[in-house]
């Protein structure tokens, strides 16, 4: 694949298990073995119980567009000929409602549906790291997702 | 003798000048000027400024400036106060005057400066890629690069839940600029800006446009607090702290700098939750007292968030309060930002509004609400922990 020159993460101690699973097409959050409930992002104790025991685990079910922004200023290089292109929080419901935040891809003369489905696929920053991307699906069909600017 | 009451005695800026404009003149420098200007202001010696106190040390480098290089560039005999406020950004400028105001009252220090300096260098722009942006590998890799990305989505998620237009924020930009048109100080003093500019003006991450965003600027301000009883032998007319002090509701974290986390029930807040009630117990007055109000405008967004939170208006229903002319100089009901704000005056993070607030009660503004007596200044909007203030004419 040709190098994208995307700027990618910088792993940390925080998050390395987030990256590590992302090389597998693995889109991860923590979660809490105590009591079972997901948190984004990852801090050492889980924010309802305060245990410290944690664990990736893998996102499920649908992710909803909650907010969107599309931008139009090249800000690195390597988004120079992207522009606009849009930027996602989606939420996962079955999740405890944990938010990804990540690039999203769109028909570039419409304005994303917030409460609308989806769907995951994966670039590849400069250096071959895997990064989560959705795109929008309309509910059951599949199709891209598309709707009139309403300005 | 009586209790130790904390007052502002003194203002200092240096000239504001666009990004770049006092190279190679270091933050550092630039800090120490503000410090030395408000002790004009004050009518005080240099050398009885005893506490340093700021916030928002977000560059750090060789040219950072902290509480020890002040002491020695500014030649301070004594320092027994000094501190820096935990925060990601401008929402420590009202927590800054907190401490400040609370060494004084406590008796640790006598004369403590709150400053922020602003000096850009080229590889590390607030507004661009950053190799050191904060929480890099959370926004990074989505391609959000800059804060106003970030703050797009946090106001998109408000105009869907709310029906805020663009409309809406343009009425924040326009309002900023005719106040800094009676501004000499401000960098927008001489341009104007009309609403057909606005909508003109190229869209930086949607739905803000160039004019949502602050001027990307170099520069300092500082100011001075004292105790009551020594600002009776200062030049000019003391400020009253009413109430000063943070606030910041629970799960936030990064918040919108990160990824965006946040409780779905204050998303579309400023996330300063019951702060705002606990800062107007604490003044004695209720928001119809307030006669001006300075809100931290990184965004003009923010502006209709901070209304929000503060209870100038109801949730969701700053838009309206807005287009109904009400922050407006000088017949609105609640005048905002009127030195022109972080949009048209300077983005000195929060403390030139601060500066604003004092110059409001002391009745020097270039856009003076008349026989105002409470003042409002709010810091940033959704970083955690933010802080505002109230203050007073004496």
């Amino acid at each position: 694949m040709m190098n994208s020159g995307l700027p990618g993460p910088k792993p940390s101690q925080a998050d390395a298990g987030f990256w590590s699973a992302c090389r597998q097409h693995k889109l991860c959050a923590r979660r809490c073995l105590a009591c079972g409930s997901w948190h984004q992002p990852p801090i050492p104790m889980c924010p309802k119980c305060q245990s410290s025991n944690l664990e990736w685990q893998t996102l499920s079910g649908i992710a909803l567009l909650f907010s969107w922004t599309r931008v139009h200023i090249a800000m690195h290089p390597a988004v120079a000929d992207a522009i606009p292109y849009g930027i996602a929080v989606v939420e996962f419901p079955a999740c405890d409602g944990v938010r990804i935040i990540a690039r999203l891809d769109h028909a570039s003369d419409s304005a994303p549906a917030i409460g609308a489905e989806c769907e995951l696929y994966w670039i590849n920053a400069a250096d071959g790291q895997p990064l989560p991307a959705f795109r929008m699906l309309l509910p059951g069909s599949g199709a891209p997702f598309v709707q009139p600017a309403s300005r | 003798m009586g209790k130790r009451v904390a007052v502002i005695v003194g203002i200092g800026q240096t000239e504001y000048r666009r990004r770049g404009g006092w190279n190679p003149a270091s933050e550092l420098e630039l800090a120490a000027r503000a410090i030395m200007a408000a002790a004009d202001d004050a009518g005080l010696k240099l050398r009885d400024v005893d506490g340093l106190c700021s916030y928002a040390n977000d560059m750090p480098g060789e040219d950072a400036y902290g509480a020890a290089l002040l002491q020695v560039a500014l030649g301070l005999p004594m320092l027994r106060h000094s501190s820096f406020v935990w925060c990601a950004g401008g929402g420590g400028a009202c927590a800054a005057l907190s401490h400040a105001v609370a060494a004084v009252e406590a008796g640790h220090a006598n004369v403590v400066a709150v400053v922020r300096s602003v000096c850009q260098p080229p590889e590390a722009r607030y507004g661009q890629f950053s190799d050191r942006r904060q929480f890099f590998n959370l926004v990074i890799p989505a391609g959000a690069y800059a804060p106003a990305h970030l703050f797009a989505i946090w106001m998109r998620r408000h105009m869907h839940e709310f029906g805020t237009t663009e409309q809406h924020l343009a009425q924040v930009a326009l309002n900023a600029r005719l106040n800094a048109n009676r501004n000499p100080q401000a960098l927008f003093h001489s341009k104007p800006l009309s609403e057909e500019d606005y909508f003109r003006s190229r869209m930086v991450a949607e739905p803000f446009r160039l004019f949502d965003c602050c001027i990307e600027s170099d520069g300092a301000a500082a100011i001075l607090v004292t105790t009551r009883d020594r600002a009776r032998d200062m030049r000019a007319r003391p400020v009253e702290v009413l109430a000063v002090g943070q606030g910041s509701g629970g799960g936030w974290g990064a918040g919108p700098l990160g990824s965006h986390n946040m409780p779905r029930d204050t998303y579309t807040t400023g996330n300063f939750g019951v702060f705002a009630d606990e800062l107007f117990a604490r003044a004695g007055v209720g928001r119809n007292d307030v006669d001006v109000a300075q809100i931290y405008d990184a965004f003009t967004g923010m502006v209709l968030i901070g209304l929000e939170d503060f209870g100038f208006c109801g949730r969701g229903e700053s838009g309206p309060f807005v287009a109904a002319g009400h922050i407006g100089f000088p017949h609105g009901r609640l005048p905002v930002n009127t030195s022109g704000g972080h949009l048209s005056e300077a983005y000195v993070h929060g403390l030139n509004l601060l500066i604003e607030g004092v110059r409001q009660m002391r009745g020097s503004s270039t856009s003076q609400v008349e026989n105002a007596q409470v003042g409002f200044v709010a810091s940033c909007p959704g970083l955690s922990p933010s802080s505002a203030a109230l203050l007073g004419r004496s």
